[in-house]
């Protein structure tokens, strides 16, 4: 079934266009018809120009932390963008709504070519060789997980880590196999492996030097080896099971903030907090329940030569079923650590306000793999352990892009990434998977629900029993991701081309193939119309989807322009 | 026009910036815009509460720093010298306080400090602990405190008649302490010497009311010999974040009148804390106190070692000291709720509702329900990484409203 309104304004004839074209051609002008003209496109690889090293800066971690749960949080709760639901949209986007590849991020899984051993391989080259001595050369500078920092053999300098004891495998393998996941998602990630080795490899490097409590260092000795080898749990043959995570590339700043721009650094153009990579990044942390995704998590590198920042996502422990040192908790994932607004409703209500996970029983689904939630996740409602300003902004378009990255590691995808983590046995493997599987299903399920989801738009100008239409075929996303069968699925439409004066609207079923499609009345006569320039669109498609018989609230947007020589219609734009 | 990633190429940091200036690009922050203009007088209703946030968020990030700043230069040496500095109170009234504790000669210690409403305190001894809480001390202290208030004696004295005095106090004591598992027995002989002067406080000096100047300890320098015992029974036992059960305490003195000081009287002290948690979250928490001063032989008790509510002591809603008289009983109660707690469980919020009662009376069997003064409130307490406690409360009372915030521990 297909209803259709039309209107065209103007509908010359063919001899009528002819002498309007002569006219215009004698009086030396093209044809003065409105258009509308297209953003501008942001530049791959722009902010890797070179530029000076940005200066060292100085922060207080728990300060800045709590100034975005509080100042922040209080902005945010009476933001009046926020409350009328219109949250800026992220400014780096294409016309078609993505990013394009920067120092922040890369396509990998989205652009189709990633194969599962490319998922497992990851960001790695080559490991540290375990086989001969490992030097230890420094106490770790940060973090809660024991370890120590190694050289190998072959002069390569690793992070050590090691499971909390009782857990073995717990944070080790979620560092790993979240790391080959974020990095296939198209952010820059360390190299992290599992290793095995015996601690009469280790050696003491007479320079190596260890932080201590109140600031400063002191020398390391064996002493302290020891001390860390004791807080984790051997394997049964006495060897020690670790996650080595190599030393990035280039030279190691700081962390990156989720707001703001780097003042010092010229290729820092778009505000943090409006990129569209950060903010989609949400998505995906939410898939890994990367509660511990805060900035000091994060690390700028100066790469030089060219000399430019690369911004790396580290220390993927805390993802998972893992709080690094412990379990995730059942608040992890679903209440900020200072969350201010529920604790202002605790205090208001006399301490009865309730989440929902605060009389939730602790349930350990494996040492190995901790805590990590699968019927009661809540895409939407997913909290990292501390807001960020990123975070905060995300509309749905930023989420249903995060959701297509989410969508497209395949099953395979994801059990290649588990079988790098190292867990004891392929059943708890398999157990993970299918954690990760039914998570990821909410997340693209959960956000595709937030928009129209149409993706691959196409147009083709057909002809049928005498009358012509403009034919829009695409795939709904929706339909893949079973928010609801196509018989019980519609897309209400409305068409305006401001250059040919064409407006029609009307309402489509959609089909039970993989391929949708509307067709929009189209006067033969308007394909006689000369095309316009590139920088610049004639018509917009606003179509939304009606599931179930409820309307999703936001229209997908296609941005088209009138093809003169091609007599048809190139899609320049889509938005969510 | 794409950029190559780790490509040196021909582009220098100078020319990359031409590069820059000329590209067409999208905006790299949002335009400002109408809903930008409606919300702009919003925004600025909204900018103070979110600078008292931003502020505390600057104060809890410092107070709960994994590393500590360095302190300063001359702090640092002070430290390095074995001085502490510190910040505080110092008594009754005393306002802020600085002082500064020398323990680089343990079991040695000096102590110096001074407020700026005139109370000082200087105290030096010798003191020994062990890693079971046994204690030994003994010592000299100099009390001075500046401007303590006095409203006069008995249950119904107005709040109008607010006088200040001043109250020295040389106290030579040795005190040793005694701690097993569940009981902690602390004794303490003494010998104290009290003068009380005129203060340089805002408030009518007491010796200019004709009643109050004729009180036992205003116009006469009184020494006494003490005797102290008390006993703590703890039966309470950590519960997660809360604490369950009954601390109970018990102690008696007698003060026995020296050096023309005729004056004995003895003094009897009973506590009993209670700790209910109603659920994991949830805490009922109350304190019963009562004292008791019997004069023996000779004049009454001295009008500063009276008992008294006010304050922590069982009133707060009223000032420290509001009410004194011989005896006096009151409950302190706090329904108390967690707002917040740091994941890893070093820090905590809780709020909580007070309500006190409690009356001074020459007798403590004329003590009665109906006449107390009552005191409701709200407040809430700050538990950090370094334990310590930030208490902020305001409670009503007959006195009116009343706004308290400190630093320390509480029940």
């Amino acid at each position: 079934m297909m209803m259709n309104g039309l209107r065209s304004r103007t509908n010359p004839t063919g001899a009528g266009w002819a002498l309007v074209a002569a006219i215009m051609v004698l009086a030396g002008c093209g044809p003065s018809r409105p258009t509308f003209d297209l953003p501008p496109e942001p530049i791959a690889y722009i902010d890797t120009l070179p530029s000076e090293q940005p200066k060292e800066r100085e922060f207080n971690e728990v300060t800045r932390l709590l100034k975005v749960s509080i100042g922040g949080e209080i902005g945010y709760g009476f933001s009046l963008k926020r409350l009328v639901g219109a949250l800026p949209e992220a400014l780096n986007v294409t016309r078609f709504d993505d990013v394009v590849n920067s120092s922040w991020y890369e396509h990998r899984i989205t652009g189709g070519n990633m194969t599962p051993d490319d998922v497992a391989r990851g960001p790695t080259t080559v490991g540290p060789d375990t086989s001969n001595v490992l030097t230890v050369v420094a106490g770790k500078a940060a973090g809660i997980s024991p370890g120590f920092n190694v050289r190998d053999s072959r002069g390569n300098v690793f992070v050590i880590k090691f499971d909390p004891i009782g857990n073995l495998h717990l944070a080790s393998a979620a560092g790993v196999i979240s790391s080959r996941l974020f990095h296939a998602a198209g952010y820059h990630t360390p190299e992290d492996f599992i290793i095995v080795f015996d601690s009469s490899k280790l050696a003491l490097d007479p320079e190596a030097e260890i932080p201590v409590n109140g600031g400063g260092k002191r020398a390391m000795t064996y002493g302290d080896i020891r001390d860390e080898l004791a807080r984790t749990d051997p394997l049964p043959d006495g060897r020690f099971l670790a996650l080595a995570s190599k030393f990035v590339p280039g030279r190691p700043m700081e962390p990156f903030f989720f707001d703001g721009v780097r003042k010092d650094d010229p290729n820092d153009y778009y505000l943090h907090q409006h990129r569209r990579e950060l903010r989609g990044l949400y998505v995906v942390s939410s898939w890994l329940n990367h509660v511990d995704m805060r900035y000091a998590n994060t690390l700028d590198v100066f790469i030089d030569p060219p000399g430019y920042v690369r911004h790396y996502l580290i220390d993927f422990a805390a993802t998972l079923g893992s709080g690094t040192i412990r379990p995730h908790q059942p608040r992890e994932g679903r209440e900020y650590n200072f969350a201010f607004w529920p604790s202002l409703a605790r205090m208001v209500t006399l301490g009865f306000y309730n989440q929902g996970w605060e009389d939730e029983e602790f349930q350990l689904i494996h040492p190995s793999i901790g805590w990590i939630p699968m019927e009661t996740f809540d895409p939407g409602k997913w909290r990292a352990n501390w807001p960020n300003g990123a975070f905060r902004l995300v509309t749905p378009a930023d989420g249903y892009w995060g959701a297509k990255i989410v969508g497209s590691f395949s099953d395979d995808h994801i059990r290649a990434a588990v079988s790098e983590g190292g867990l004891p046995t392929p059943e708890v493997q398999n157990l993970l998977v299918e954690i990760l599987k039914a998570r990821r299903d909410k997340v693209l399920a959960y956000w595709c629900s937030r928009v129209t989801p149409i993706e691959n738009v196409s147009t083709a100008l057909i002809e049928s029993g005498g009358s012509r239409a403009l034919e829009l075929t695409f795939d709904d996303l929706g339909l893949a991701a079973g928010l609801s069968a196509s018989h019980q699925t519609r897309y209400i439409w409305k068409f305006k081309d401001v250059y040919l004066d064409i407006e029609a609207s009307g309402v489509s079923d959609a089909s039970s193939t993989q391929r949708q499609s509307l067709q929009i009345p189209f006067e033969a006569s308007n394909d006689r119309m000369p095309g316009v320039d590139s920088s610049k669109a004639t018509a917009t498609l606003h179509i939304d989807v009606e599931r179930n018989g409820e309307r999703v609230k936001r229209d997908a947007v296609v941005t088209l322009r009138w093809e003169g020589a091609q007599k048809g219609y190139r899609v320049v734009g889509l938005r969510h | 026009m794409e950029a190559s990633a780790d490509s040196a190429g021909p582009v220098s940091p100078d020319s990359a910036d031409v590069i820059r200036a000329s590209l067409q690009r999208p905006p790299g922050e949002p335009p400002f815009g109408v809903l930008d203009a409606i919300a702009l007088p919003f925004r600025v209703l909204v900018l103070p509460l979110q600078l008292v946030g931003m502020g505390a968020a600057e104060v809890i990030g410092r107070a709960t720093a994994g590393d500590p700043a360095e302190p300063p230069a001359f702090v640092q040496s002070l430290l390095d010298a074995g001085f502490q500095p510190g910040l505080g109170t110092i008594g009754p009234r005393s306002g802020v306080a600085a002082s500064l504790q020398y323990v680089g000669a343990s079991p040695l210690f000096v102590e110096a400090g001074f407020s700026i409403r005139t109370s000082a305190r200087l105290s030096a001894g010798l003191e020994f602990q062990d890693a079971r809480a046994r204690l030994l001390r003994t010592g000299y202290t100099f009390q001075r405190n500046g401007a303590p208030h006095f409203w006069g004696i008995g249950p119904s004295t107005p709040e109008s008649a607010t006088t200040d005095y001043l109250w020295e106090q040389q106290r030579v004591a040795a005190i040793a302490r005694s701690a097993a598992r569940r009981v902690v027995f602390t004794g303490e002989v003494a010998w104290e010497d009290n003068r009380v002067d005129r203060s340089k406080g805002r408030a009518t000096n007491m010796q200019d009311v004709p009643e109050f100047n004729e009180l036992y300890g205003v116009n006469e320098r009184v020494r006494y010999l003490v005797a102290d015992l008390t006993g703590t029974f703890d039966f309470t036992r950590p519960a997660a974040f809360q604490r369950r059960g009954l601390l109970f305490t018990v102690g008696g003195g007698y003060f026995a009148g020296v050096s023309n000081t005729d004056s004995d009287f003895f003094r009897l002290n009973l506590t009993l804390q209670g700790h209910i948690p109603l659920n994991p979250r949830q805490e009922l928490a109350f304190q019963i106190r009562s004292q008791i001063n019997r004069t023996v032989v000779g004049e009454s008790v001295p009008f500063y070692h009276l008992a008294r509510i006010g304050d922590t002591w069982g009133g707060r809603a009223y000032h420290q000291d509001r009410f004194r008289d011989n005896d006096m009983a009151a409950i302190l109660t706090e329904w108390r709720y967690e707002v917040w707690r740091e994941l890893h469980g070093r820090s905590r919020v809780e709020s909580f509702f007070l309500f006190d009662s409690g009356q001074v009376q020459h007798r403590i069997d004329k003590i009665r329900w109906s006449d107390q003064k009552r005191s409701f409130g709200f407040g809430f307490r700050l538990i950090t990484a370094r334990e310590a406690f930030f208490i902020s409360y305001v409670a009503y009372g007959s006195d009116g409203f009343r706004y308290r915030v400190r630093f320390g521990t509480t029940f």
